[in-house]
């Protein structure tokens, strides 16, 4: 059954996702030539046209990046959406109804969420590259070379292909967690008997504080047994290894997992 | 063999307000049963809990024996008093859904029934009018080989010729071994077909009869009785 609910979640998300990601390549290209044109009077001697070149590079990136935020957070508000009308919604009295595991509900819409974000941050990524001037003939190389995982990276000594591929993989427990706290947060919003979509995002920003308490309570636990610069340093930093942020990813997405899983099998609550 | 559905102690609160109050109820096999109630009366409580949309806050209901859950839906086909088909999605395409999650769902049963509404498979929900989408919905849900149909106001809210569409389309339909349990505050509409009526108020239930039974004890129709029994 997973298998077919997958099937369906896609089905439901890529008539919207996939013309979205089209537009933020179509829009990359674009200004990418756009603005390679442009350059080339940009310095010209000609005063008046330098200048509207200039300009015009100027709007070009300024609705570029206006466009990539709105399909980006479009994107992700439409997730979001789509997860709580399907599963708390009129729809979900068809979705819960049917002769499925739970499990196989969150999973398959887990799933496929976390495939979409990837997908949209991966295009948002190269088209970036792309349109600010990164060579694209070496993507791949500076891809596992060390530049976009360098959130996730600071403290360490070494660059190498293994921690690259840590780091990825820790961003995509990351993005779990995420998915799953927007589940756990709809699931027990659905519990109030008034203002469900406030109580779920009342419960997002709970969690929110209550991740940031933790991670705050773990630094200054290292900041106490730190006794050197270095150790006040990983108090600051520990963070953004991959080891800590594939841990938290983790623990993040079972703990979330678990409570939207009990809400739905023990509380659900279609008023 | 168990009733197809047995309550014992059902109790369902909101906060302080209790929906069904201890409800005790057995359901048998091979009927078409009336749960008939005014509104708010706990009628849609109780077909929630039985479709696990709701959870009980004490005592216990079983389906065909066994607890609300994964195996107890393959046995009940639900019709909620609310459209939850994704509009998005073609005729054809809410067809192949309901065949590929329920085993006994008979499609060709399903394309004929709409055939006869002229509804075009590859029509789009969203182009419907909500009294068709109610159809389509209605069709689906008697295109399976259930052993427990529920229907929630299914002739709510709609113009006479629909209701002896739906009418039509429920007693032509169904499993005759199954039972059918219909939520209505029409009377009148239904009674004909009823086997049985169940009365329910203010979470209790009142009375469990046969139609017949009450029309000859009662000297009128169901419809009369309920009146009386209802009245302000």
């Amino acid at each position: 059954m997973l298998g077919k609910l997958m099937k369906y979640e896609w089905k439901a998300s890529w008539k919207l996702l996939l013309p979205a990601n089209l537009v933020i390549v179509c829009l990359s290209v674009m200004t990418w030539i756009a603005n390679d044109v442009a350059e080339k009077s940009l310095f010209s001697e000609d005063r008046v046209d330098g200048l509207m070149s200039g300009i015009f590079i100027l709007i070009m990136m300024l609705s570029y990046a206006l466009s990539v935020i709105t399909v980006f957070v479009g994107g992700y508000i439409y997730l979001l959406w789509r997860f709580y009308t399907s599963t708390y919604g009129d729809q979900g009295y068809l979705l819960h109804t049917l002769p499925v595991d739970k499990h196989h509900i969150i999973v398959a819409k887990a799933l496929v969420s976390a495939f979409w974000i990837l997908v949209m941050t991966l295009v948002i990524y190269m088209s970036a590259w792309l349109v600010f001037g990164g060579d694209t003939k070496d993507f791949f190389g500076e891809l596992f070379g060390g530049h976009w995982y360098l959130p996730i990276y600071v403290g360490r000594e070494e660059l190498n292909v293994f921690t690259a591929i840590m780091a990825i993989v820790a961003a995509v427990a990351g993005v779990f967690a995420k998915i799953m706290q927007v589940a756990a947060s709809a699931s027990l919003g659905q519990l109030s008997a008034n203002h469900k979509v406030l109580a779920s995002f009342g419960f997002y920003i709970a969690f929110n504080a209550l991740r940031s308490m933790l991670q705050g309570m773990i630094s200054v636990l290292i900041f106490m047994i730190a006794d050197d610069g270095e150790g006040i340093l990983n108090g600051l930093t520990w963070r953004y290894s991959w080891e800590p942020a594939l841990l938290l990813g983790l623990l993040y997405s079972a703990g979330f997992y678990l409570i939207t899983w009990h809400v739905m099998e023990h509380k659900l609550n279609l008023e | 063999m168990a009733p197809i559905v047995q309550c014992m102690g059902l109790t369902k609160n909101y906060g302080r307000k209790t929906a069904l109050n201890s409800i005790y109820l057995n359901l048998e096999r091979g009927r078409i049963i009336g749960l008939l109630g005014p509104n708010g009366s706990g009628k849609t409580t109780l077909i929630k809990i039985m479709n696990g949309l709701l959870k009980p806050t004490a005592g216990e209901i079983l389906i065909g024996g066994i607890k609300p859950g994964v195996e107890a839906k393959f046995h009940i086909s639900y019709l909620p008093e609310r459209t939850y088909l994704q509009p998005h999605m073609k005729v054809m395409e809410i067809v192949e859904y309901f065949r590929d999650f329920y085993p006994d769902f008979q499609p060709e049963r399903a394309y004929d029934m709409l055939a006869r509404l002229q509804i075009q498979p590859y029509e789009r929900l969203k182009n419907l009018s909500k009294g068709m989408k109610e159809k389509v919905q209605l069709i689906l849900v008697m295109s399976r080989d259930a052993d427990l149909y529920v229907l929630d106001e299914p002739i709510a809210g709609v113009d006479p010729a629909s209701r002896d569409y739906i009418l039509h389309t429920v007693v032509a339909n169904y499993n005759r071994n199954a039972t059918i349990l219909l939520s209505t505050h029409l009377i009148s509409d239904v009674e004909n077909i009823l086997d049985e009526v169940v009365f329910i108020r203010q979470g209790s239930i009142l009375l469990q009869a046969g139609a017949e039974q009450i029309r000859r004890n009662e000297g009128k129709s169901v419809d009369q009785f309920f009146r009386e029994v209802f009245a302000c």
